[in-house]
């Protein structure tokens, strides 16, 4: 039986085409007639099913490459790639589509209502020294450990056919995941805490109205992920000395004169408000201004167009620490890491374990409402489940692989 | 007295029935009388006058028995692009770009192609069709903008889940007290069926055997071929389209509806292909259509991620992806409209 191979791609569009036929049999010859062979078998693939459509009429598919979008070879040089069956085709496509997701932002209009948001440049007052996570003493060491395994499993090599399937995820259970106590925190809280200390960290100036608008955006759409996770107590309690390091430095900002400085205690206070209850806020802010910058308040100001109950678009706004951005493959957001990890986990097999933190807290998220949420470290257990069914299916060659990996990065 | 449906009938064939000549009386022929009429051979022709008729109304975008098109009826020229490529589709219009929406060319996708100048080296299908196309309209490659006609659906469903529907009517009303005007892209170029079908059988081999006889080159044949499958929107719609309906339902004492025709015109993979020699900006569209089956899948995913439910992140994508596009569309004052019933002008 032949091989499927592309006849018309929309990477981004996450639609395709393609037929059982010959490799490069897309030329022929204007000086002559071309062979009077068979119709291939044509199938069409798209969004949001990625299931294999067959389709009668080939014109369609050749049609498809007139179109901008569309390109009419994959890839543009060398051999085209050989897929050993009609579903090996719609992952190569499905994960194409998803590793797409890992382009948007970047300055633009973006998803989460505004593009990647930057972080303040050139303020003195945040601190230069990154806060890194105390690994040992969170005990997240051997949980990421296997959680690399993982995913080095689904790594390639040469050997490698195009759309041999892959080793079957293992969904991380409960029992891999560290007991949280109050000295051990599970990876979910974890990687809560690396985006909340980030934001404690980089406070926008007063006067940057639409950074402000932004923070705040970031700053709820948080901690409806923190309360929908059932973290609360986790992040008050077990991290308080993590997040306190954050605040501790986040609370300089009243020496500044008036206004910013007064703005970015606030922030700073209103921040610490929602995740702590440690003396550096109890003792630091008069009553009245603890009222009155209080969490209703905080939540009446988002208003940038996110809605509260989404979960994918506000990962757009969370910024990643630049702690992790050095393994995070060019990604800027929570949203571009996921995207681009689900697409192409291999590339983040060498990845440290803040990634893989981040990526379960997000995909937790994701998929949070799993059965057995009485269980101990159900968290684990819904990012398990969520990865589970958006993690590749299959596997393909290195020169596949890089050719999703740069849908990523150039869409 | 009212008259009933059969008295119209009776009436109506009576003046349709041909007059009496001074011709020599042959062999006699037994007319059918009441209701035997209606299997008549001569009252399927009258009743084919009759839908060819609705077809063009349809096109005109009016019902049986208007005189003025209704708002967003009509046979339109539709292009169908991803949600993922709107938002760029409508930067590029609003900056006022030459070509806000792009073919393969201004791509310059032509880098995935071997040189086309060197007459000995192969070409891709699409360069073939392209001079076979340029042989029967002349017009190049790179200046034709490939869409389709569509009435009241959403378009090519495989090429994307946004059908742009152009405002321009390539169709105008036959009303003579109308002043005559020429109508906008009635010019352009149509095709019955898909260029494309030149390379598929029956027709391929068909071109192939004409050349063995006649001697030539493949992309002239296929261009001689394409001929007689051409014509323009505004002298050939409404005929390709009769023949198009009559085909799919054939003639017979029964009235075409307009939900059917519209149907018909654009019926899954096969469509009416429209070659505009020019791009196309956001003020150039008379609205966005989205089908109701997406619109459903697209609510369900948004449904799953607000409880919590797993969806995939390829069906997070997608949903994103569809709500940037409604917003830049917005933006720009292009509505978008769910169709729920394809055939029929109901908005969702």
């Amino acid at each position: 039986m032949s091989n499927w191979y592309i006849d018309t791609w929309d990477a981004r569009g996450g639609r395709a085409f393609a037929s059982q036929r010959k490799p490069d049999d897309y030329v022929i010859s204007s000086a002559s007639a071309p062979q009077a062979t068979p119709d291939d078998a044509t199938i069409f693939v798209g969004p949001p099913g990625f299931q294999p459509e067959l389709i009668v009429n080939t014109s369609v598919a050749l049609a498809a490459g007139r179109a901008g979008s569309f390109v009419p070879r994959v890839p543009a040089e060398g051999a085209e790639i050989a897929f050993p069956s009609a579903p090996a085709v719609a992952e190569f496509v499905r994960r194409g589509f998803s590793a797409g997701g890992g382009a948007r932002g970047g300055g633009g209009e973006g998803g989460g209502g505004g593009g990647v948001p930057r972080l303040p440049e050139g303020d003195p007052l945040v601190p230069i020294e990154p806060l890194t996570p105390e690994g040992g003493s969170l005990g997240l060491t051997d949980y990421c450990a296997l959680f690399a395994s993982q995913i080095s499993a689904r790594a390639v090599s040469d050997t490698v056919t195009d759309g041999q399937e892959a080793p079957q995820w293992v969904p991380t259970t409960g029992g891999a995941a560290p007991p949280c106590s109050s000295r051990t925190i599970g990876p979910v809280v974890a990687g809560a805490v690396r985006l909340i200390a980030q934001q404690l960290l980089h406070i926008p100036q007063a006067s940057a109205t639409q950074a402000i608008q932004k923070w705040a955006d970031t700053v709820v759409s948080l901690h409806v992920a923190a309360v929908e996770l059932e973290i609360w107590s986790s992040l008050q309690v077990t991290a308080e000395t993590y997040l306190a390091r954050a605040v501790a430095h986040g609370l300089r900002r009243p020496l500044l004169p008036p206004p910013d400085g007064a703005y970015a205690a606030a922030a700073v206070f209103r921040m610490a408000r929602m995740y702590l209850n440690n003396r550096h806020v109890r003792d630091y802010w008069p009553t009245v201004v603890y009222d009155h910058f209080s969490y209703p308040g905080l939540m009446s100001g988002a208003d940038g167009g996110s809605d509260l109950h989404d979960r994918f678009a506000p990962m757009y706004s969370w910024p990643l620490p630049p702690d992790v951005l050095p393994d995070a493959n060019g990604a800027a957001t929570v949203g571009q890491l996921l995207s681009r990890f689900v697409a192409s986990p291999a590339s983040f097999a060498k990845a440290r374990q803040g990634i893989f933190e981040i990526v379960l807290f997000a995909a937790a998220y994701l998929g949070s409402r799993i059965p057995d949420r009485a269980t101990p470290a159900w968290q684990t257990n819904a990012a398990s489940a969520w990865l589970t069914g958006s993690l590749p299916r299959w596997r393909f060659s290195q020169r596949t692989e890089a050719l999703i990996e740069q849908v990523a990065m150039h869409v | 007295m009212r008259t009933s449906w059969l008295s119209w009938l009776r009436n109506r064939w009576i003046a349709w029935a041909p007059q009496k000549t001074t011709r020599a009386p042959t062999a006699p022929t037994p007319q059918p009388r009441g209701l035997d009429r209606l299997s008549t051979s001569e009252f399927d022709k009258e009743y084919h006058r009759a839908n060819e008729g609705a077809v063009a109304q349809v096109m005109r975008g009016m019902g049986p028995d208007d005189t003025d098109p209704k708002a967003g009826a009509g046979a339109r020229i539709v292009f169908n692009i991803a949600a993922a490529h709107v938002l760029s589709f409508c930067e590029r219009s609003a900056k006022g770009e030459p070509k806000p929406y792009q073919n393969a060319y201004d791509l310059h996708r032509q880098v995935y192609f071997v040189n086309a100048a060197d007459a000995t080296l192969p070409l891709s299908r699409r360069q073939l069709v392209d001079k076979a196309l340029e042989h029967a309209t002349g017009q190049k490659g790179p200046d034709i903008y490939f869409g389709a006609i569509e009435t009241s659906g959403t378009g090519v469903r495989f090429y994307g889940d946004m059908c742009l529907v152009l405002s321009a009517m390539p169709v105008l009303s036959s009303d003579s007290t109308k002043p005559t005007a020429v109508p906008s892209d009635g010019d352009c170029y149509l095709l019955d069926r898909n260029s494309y079908d030149v390379l598929r059988e029956p027709v391929k081999s068909a071109i192939t055997d004409e050349i063995s006889r006649s001697g030539g080159t493949f992309d002239v044949a296929a261009g001689e071929c394409l001929k007689q499958w051409l014509g323009t929107l505004a002298q050939d719609l409404v005929r390709v389209a009769t023949e198009k309906v009559s085909i799919a339902m054939p003639s017979s004492a029964r009235l075409w509806t307009g939900g059917a025709i519209a149907e018909v015109v654009l019926q899954d993979e096969d469509y009416f292909e429209v070659l505009r020699p020019r791009s196309f900006g956001t003020s150039d569209l008379v609205e966005v259509r989205v089908s109701a089956a997406d619109a459903a899948a697209e609510a369900d995913i948004a449904t799953r991620e607000r409880a919590g439910e797993a969806a995939g992140l390829h069906e997070l994508e997608w949903r994103q992806q569809r709500r940037e596009a409604r917003r830049a569309l917005a933006r720009a004052n292009v509505p978008t409209r769910v169709i729920t019933t394809p055939g029929r002008l109901k908005a969702g």
